[in-house]
């Protein structure tokens, strides 16, 4: 997997050491966390931290939470595959904080704190007085949570064996549990034993401080990996922009030079000095092409053994590899080897859809391998400019986060924090990925390894390998802070809302403290357990539930908080439209293309439609059907008058 | 009025009229957004074969459509935050005072079942 390169051994090796004592000082903070005092319910402490937290912890768990190990892995992949076109793609996270948090946040935790509710089916169910809408909420979420659960876990376990799959240590561990588990009938012969390690370590490591310190120690590890991936970034900012000769440089290389084409080419040399070749594989090689030179990355090692005529010189062979369009002396922070190839035939195996032309990456649409029309057409432009800020706004497990805020105050002063926080994490993600083009070219084939490969070249460039620790913590960061929140959604549903709603509305304390610790543990094992098989299409399982979720309650819930009229048939019928024609659209788009993808009506985002249909078919069914009950209305949106 | 004991609860029609100040924002700055970038920033539709791409404007070394249609809205959009959050936003009543009762109520009530 790895090409044995220095920056990347010494990557890898910051890697393992980072891991180590990012974990053990999580679980620390787990630990101090369970000490701290607790006031009200064992329920509400465990899952909402008591309604207590501050500006800071407010802040930081909001913007952790949603800031999944997409932010640091596949977004870095996209800016370095579609270039400065991904910055509209992601712009609207300028205004996220205000329209995420601003639009339901004041009136969520007024609303929860009036129904003493701790999850969102128990504010809808107080709301509403339905147990079925309550029931039809639960069922939701916990059917996408789960989904995106088992994506998240492998998610970690991928990223984390992309970081150590160099370290010597992590190989010998990997083959011993590859012997020890071969013949069990789960794992077999058909899991990779690195990624199983790496499962059976992060998956752990996640459930167990989640199950102990519940939501408070959730925050306080979100807040240290709120600071881990800001300041991880603000590092690597300066950097990369002197490593790659400064923006203006940049942008012109960008637009100079259209992405890397996959190849295949026969090559041979003649040159009877060479004893033996043996190439790692993402390796640069110069070649000459009809008396031009260009410079290839090689996909696969090669390995050519010379010496007393095992080959034959001169010696011909095909290989893959990516053309990039830049000359060797372009090249300037890898090596590029020469040893006198020359291309005899060349085929390239793909035909960009779009952008395979200058220019390409510093405009709009940006490139696009499968798609004629571009990564990023206007319509879909339109579309991401209100998926994240409203997207957000419906994910329940932000919706939860504010439920738990102290105070007004508190709200105000953290929606500006996050705000200040997205400008300082998004935006220098885009300029650093574009960066990486010029420092590291051609790799568009594994585009997920940019953010690791970028970390290290940069690292050993300035000397300071030590750096790439705490910037390969930041990928693990976001992944763990958005795996503890999920974990705890799945629990708080199981028990709150399915056990001590329908089965055993009065336990007694010690009862509820043994059924929350032992279903946290449980649905995180079996979400581990789900994820040894892990499902293909990872990123697209990640957007259709989160699109899901959003479609199914930010309608309904708007809806719930600021119309005094809104009535349950309403409610139930918004949120079953949304979850259904999000299914339906994915359904479609699965059934034409073969793969998961969705159908986009006129180019918009399923999340767009969605809602739009939640929202009407809401508004029409309440008008419908007769008005809520006054007690209901009294107590959420009327105070009694003060006698003077 | 719904019942003449009672009176529409402040921090409802506050967070009512913020939303509606935030839902004018967020209009205002998609248009302004969406609008310049459509215009500078996606290039008039290749003719068929050679590739045709205008040379590209910088400013502090970026794309300047990325400058216009991005960085200068991002800005703004974070001063428009601080003005919404330190000088609109209402403090209000979200119903502490009665759940800290409740919550002492239910700790008493937890100390007394062991």
């Amino acid at each position: 997997m790895g090409d044995g390169t220095p920056a990347e051994a010494a990557g890898s090796n910051s890697a393992i050491v980072s891991f180590v004592a990012y974990i053990g000082i999580v679980m620390f903070l787990a630990w101090l966390s369970s000490r701290v005092a607790k006031k009200g319910s064992f329920l509400s402490e465990y899952f909402l931290g008591g309604r207590n937290l501050g500006v800071w912890a407010f802040a930081l768990t909001f913007a952790a939470t949603s800031a999944s190990g997409g932010s640091f892995i596949g977004f870095p992949s996209l800016v370095y595959s579609h270039g400065w076109s991904v910055a509209l793609w992601i712009c609207s996270y300028m205004l996220v904080p205000l329209v995420a948090m601003g639009l339901l946040a004041k009136r969520l935790n007024q609303v929860a704190r009036i129904a003493d509710a701790i999850t969102i089916p128990d504010l809808v169910q107080a709301r509403f007085k339905s147990p079925v809408l309550g029931l039809i909420s639960t069922v939701l979420i916990v059917f996408f949570m789960a989904f995106n659960l088992i994506a998240q876990f492998k998610g970690g376990s991928v990223i984390l064996q992309t970081l150590l799959s160099d370290v010597p240590l992590f190989k010998a561990s990997a083959a011993s549990l590859g012997s020890l588990t071969a013949d069990l009938p789960l794992v077999g012969q058909n899991v990779d034993p690195g990624y199983l390690l790496c499962l059976l370590v992060f998956a752990l490591a996640v459930v167990v401080y989640t199950t102990y310190g519940g939501f408070r120690a959730v925050v306080w590890t979100d807040v240290l990996q709120g600071f881990v991936m800001v300041l991880g970034i603000l590092l690597l900012l300066p950097l990369s922009l002197i490593a790659a000769g400064g923006l203006s440089k940049v942008t012109a290389d960008l637009h100079s030079n259209p992405p890397a084409k996959p190849a295949q080419i026969s090559i041979s040399f003649a040159d009877e000095s060479i004893t033996g070749l043996d190439l790692p594989s993402n390796q640069l090689v110069v070649a000459e092409v009809n008396g031009q030179e260009k410079v290839f990355r090689l996909l696969d090692p090669v390995s050519i053994n010379c010496v007393g005529g095992v080959v034959p010189i001169p010696y011909r062979m095909t290989i893959e590899a990516l053309e990039l369009s830049q000359s060797p002396e372009e090249v300037a922070h890898e090596q590029v080897l020469r040893h006198g190839f020359v291309v005899t035939e060349y085929e390239s195996e793909l035909e960009y859809g779009y952008g395979d032309f200058p220019g390409s990456l510093t405009f709009a649409p940006g490139p696009s391998e499968s798609k004629s029309s571009g990564f990023l057409p206007f319509a879909a432009a339109i579309s991401f400019f209100f998926f994240w800020c409203f997207a957000s706004a419906g994910q329940p497990s932000n919706m939860v986060r504010c439920m738990a805020f102290k105070d007004s105050k508190t709200l105000g002063r953290a929606i500006f924090t996050v705000s200040i926080y997205y400008s300082l994490i998004y935006f220098p993600i885009v300029i650093i990925f574009c960066c990486a083009r010029s420092i590291l070219p051609g790799w568009e084939h594994a585009s997920d390894r940019i953010m690791p490969e970028m970390t290290a070249t940069v690292t050993s460039i300035f000397g300071v390998p030590w750096l790439a620790g705490l910037l390969v913590a930041a990928p693990f960061a976001a992944v763990m802070s958005t795996m503890d929140s999920f974990l705890l959604m799945i629990s708080s549903s199981v028990v709150r809302d399915i056990y001590q709603r329908w089965i055993n509305p009065t336990p007694s304390e010690r009862r509820i403290k043994l059924l929350t610790y032992s279903t946290t543990f449980i649905v995180g094992m079996v979400a581990m357990v789900a994820a040894i098989q892990p499902p293909q299409f990872l990123q697209d399982i990640i957007v259709f539930t989160g699109s899901g979720l959003a479609t199914s309650f930010l309608a309904p819930v708007a809806l719930a908080l600021y119309w005094p009229r809104f009535n349950y048939q309403g409610a139930i019928a918004g949120m079953l439209t949304g979850f259904f024609s999000n299914i339906a659209l994915y359904g479609i788009g699965t059934w034409q293309t073969g793969s998961m993808s969705a159908y986009q009506p006129m180019g918009f985002h399923p999340f767009l439609v969605g809602s739009v249909l939640s929202l009407i078919v809401a508004w029409s069914v309440c008008n419908l059907t007769k008005e809520p009950d006054k007690e209901v209305v009294l107590k959420f949106f009327f105070r009694r008058r003060v006698q003077r | 009025m719904f019942d003449p004991d009672y009176e529409l609860d402040p921090t409802y029609s506050n967070s009512l009229k913020e939303t509606k100040v935030i839902l004018l924002i967020f209009a205002v700055w998609a248009a302004y957004t969406l609008t310049v970038a459509y215009q500078f920033g996606y290039p008039p539709p290749r003719p068929t074969g050679e590739a045709t791409v205008p040379e590209v404007a910088t400013v502090l070394g970026m794309p300047a459509w990325i400058f216009w249609a991005i960085v200068v809205p991002w800005l703004a959009a974070n001063f428009i935050t601080a003005w919404f959050c330190f000088a609109y936003f209402s403090d209000d009543d979200l119903n502490e005072a009665e759940e800290a009762q409740q919550d002492q109520h239910s700790t008493e009530e937890a100390k007394i079942n062991g």
